[in-house]
């Protein structure tokens, strides 16, 4: 029951603070806030978007089974950030100064096409589905076994879906934030208290627990982990692709045009690694203290659940709602991000007449519908979602090089972006699903290939080519804003 | 340029926790800190280098007034 009613509490406490967040007006503020979140809600609104539920579920269960492979997370992590402090400038300033919303239209504008702007919105919508899946089904799972089965995993779903639907529908990214704030404060305080109390009262403590690791399991202590073989290079590949993808995802990139300024981005950079670093290794040291025990080694996926429960009734509440809180900051995040592509980056493109106010209903009812369609998820079986989650990975990568080579080079042109992005994609995912045997004997990931397909045609393309005439403008935005000089309203793209 | 330094710095970190040769050179138990084992230990470090590195970045960029940039808000394109 106490369990229940922690849920009930947090949920009411996202409506009740959201309650004055939800009149909102056009689809800019719906996407963007209007350009007015400060570091305090650009920090969080990265840690909780970034921090998903099943990291305490699914992911954490790799460090239960195989201990020390869960810590790839930790340098993955510097290389996102280091992604993040790249492009906060130049998407800050052109997001701006053209009132850019999404990444997408962020690549339209770069390399002048509607076609890389729609393309890169449908993929991000696409590769975003089974994150949102196996977010709603861990909301549906917590719910199931916090209430020790009195709320089957499909009421807990539509419950979830019922508070974040409303919540985003009518305040969008403001109430985003606003909710991330909250979830990110109880994630990075409650949460980790919970976890250390966990880690001393059923564990024996830090010192305990990795002696007992030592004696029982040392191989859990190193990579890869106690009965895989993998290449090193493995190691290196999943931190790279998880790295270079891990900003791209269009409802993480997007909190960048919320932002109010680049002080703002920068400053959240500083704090993120910090908070990051000590939560997340927290959460892997305790996955990874459960191995030596047989009911974790059995159910990896419910350990961590499954000791708090065991260490009762108020630490399994406090972690119900630490996983709750990471599910409805990721699923807030990317319907927000979803409902904004679907409206602005396709119907706007497609048919230039809809209003601003018919965008904003556009992307409110997609914030219905597209929570209605997630029910699916509780119909899918768990290991697939995890299959296809992973596997979205291998598509993000792919993206990096039109983002990065697209803001830093100037010679990046639009027919490298297309058909690199293209032919990367097909090569990514072609190597997933055929699985041939030089990608488990190497150790690369099949995004690595994608990636370097997509850098090479990149970067061949931009040599074949003079630099395109729009890119010396855009630079210069660049280089006026660096001199600190007023910017005329409208610019470039508004005169043409 | 000052900026090239600093990404040249943070790549080094990453590149010392994850290149095939060093990982596996991290890769071990001993020496242990508070029952942590070394390979935890050199990717906690080198995560915290980095973030220093970052602190360093952006005070560069604070004294350079990158921080500030002054852009009025354009028409929807």
């Amino acid at each position: 029951m106490i369990p229940m009613l922690m849920i009930a509490a947090f949920l009411g406490l996202l409506l009740l603070i959201n309650r004055h967040q939800l009149g909102v007006n056009t689809l800019n503020d719906y996407a963007t806030a209007s350009h007015s979140i400060g570091v305090l809600g650009i920090t969080f609104g990265f840690l909780a978007t970034w921090y998903v539920g099943a990291g305490y579920t699914v992911f954490s269960g790799f460090a239960v089974s195989y201990g020390m492979i869960g810590m790839y997370v930790i340098p993955y992590g510097i290389i996102t950030l280091l992604v993040m402090y790249l492009v906060a400038e130049k998407s800050f300033i052109w997001g701006k100064k053209y009132n850019l919303r999404t990444q997408s239209e962020l690549l339209g504008l770069r390399y002048r096409s509607d076609f890389i702007r729609i393309l890169t919105g449908f993929a991000g919508v696409a590769l975003s589905i089974p994150w949102l899946l196996m977010e709603w089904y861990t909301i549906g799972y917590v719910f199931n076994y916090a209430t020790e089965g009195l709320i089957s995993p499909l009421v807990g779903m539509v419950i979830g879906i019922a508070v974040v639907v409303s919540y985003v529908a009518l305040g969008g990214m403001r109430s985003v934030v606003t909710a991330n704030i909250i979830q990110g404060l109880y994630m990075m305080f409650a949460g980790s208290a919970v976890l250390i109390w966990v880690l001393y009262s059923e564990l024996g403590g830090l010192q305990g627990a990795m002696q007992r690791l030592q004696t029982h399991a040392p191989e859990a202590l190193t990579y890869p982990g106690p009965g895989w073989e993998l290449s090193p290079n493995y190691w290196t590949a999943i931190v790279l692709t998880s790295g270079l993808g891990g900003f791209m995802w269009p409802w993480v990139y997007n909190k960048l045009f919320a932002a109010d300024s680049i002080r703002t981005i920068k400053q959240s950079v500083l704090f993120a690694p910090i908070l990051g670093i000590l939560s997340f290794g927290l959460l892997i040291i305790v996955a990874m203290a459960l191995h030596p025990l047989p009911f974790a080694q059995e159910n990896p996926q419910q350990a961590l659940l499954w000791i708090h429960a065991e260490a009762g009734v108020w630490p399994l509440a406090f972690f119900a709602v630490l996983v709750m809180a990471a599910s409805l900051g990721t699923v807030s995040g990317i319907l927000n991000a979803m409902s904004t592509a679907i409206s602005g980056d396709m119907a706007q493109v497609l048919k230039r007449d809809i209003s601003e106010r018919s965008a904003l209903t556009i992307a409110r009812w997609s914030v219905v519908l597209i929570g209605l369609g997630a029910l699916a998820g509780a119909y899918v079986r768990e290991g697939l979602l995890v299959f296809l989650a992973l596997m979205t990975y291998q598509g993000m990568i792919v993206l990096s090089p039109v983002v990065l080579l697209g803001l830093y080079w100037k010679r990046a042109n639009r027919g490298g972006a297309v058909i690199g992005f293209l032919l990367g994609m097909a090569v990514s995912f072609g190597l997933t699903l055929a699985e041939p045997a030089f990608i488990q004997t190497y150790g690369w990931t099949p995004g690595v290939y994608g990636f370097l397909i997509t850098l090479g045609i990149m970067l061949v393309a931009g040599f074949c080519r003079p630099v395109e005439a729009h890119v010396h403008t855009l630079w210069q935005d660049i280089a006026e804003a660096r001199g600190c000089t007023r910017q005329p309203v409208g610019g470039m793209l508004a005169a043409q | 340029m000052r900026a090239a330094v600093f990404v040249l710095l943070i790549l080094a970190t990453t590149t010392l926790s994850t290149l095939p040769f060093v990982f596996q050179w991290s890769n071990r138990i001993e020496p242990t800190l508070l029952g942590l084992p070394f390979a935890f230990l050199w990717q906690f470090g080198l995560a915290l280098l980095a973030a220093i590195f970052f602190v360093g970045w952006y005070l560069a960029d604070k004294r350079r007034g990158r921080l500030d940039v002054d852009v009025t808000m354009g028409d929807r394109r």
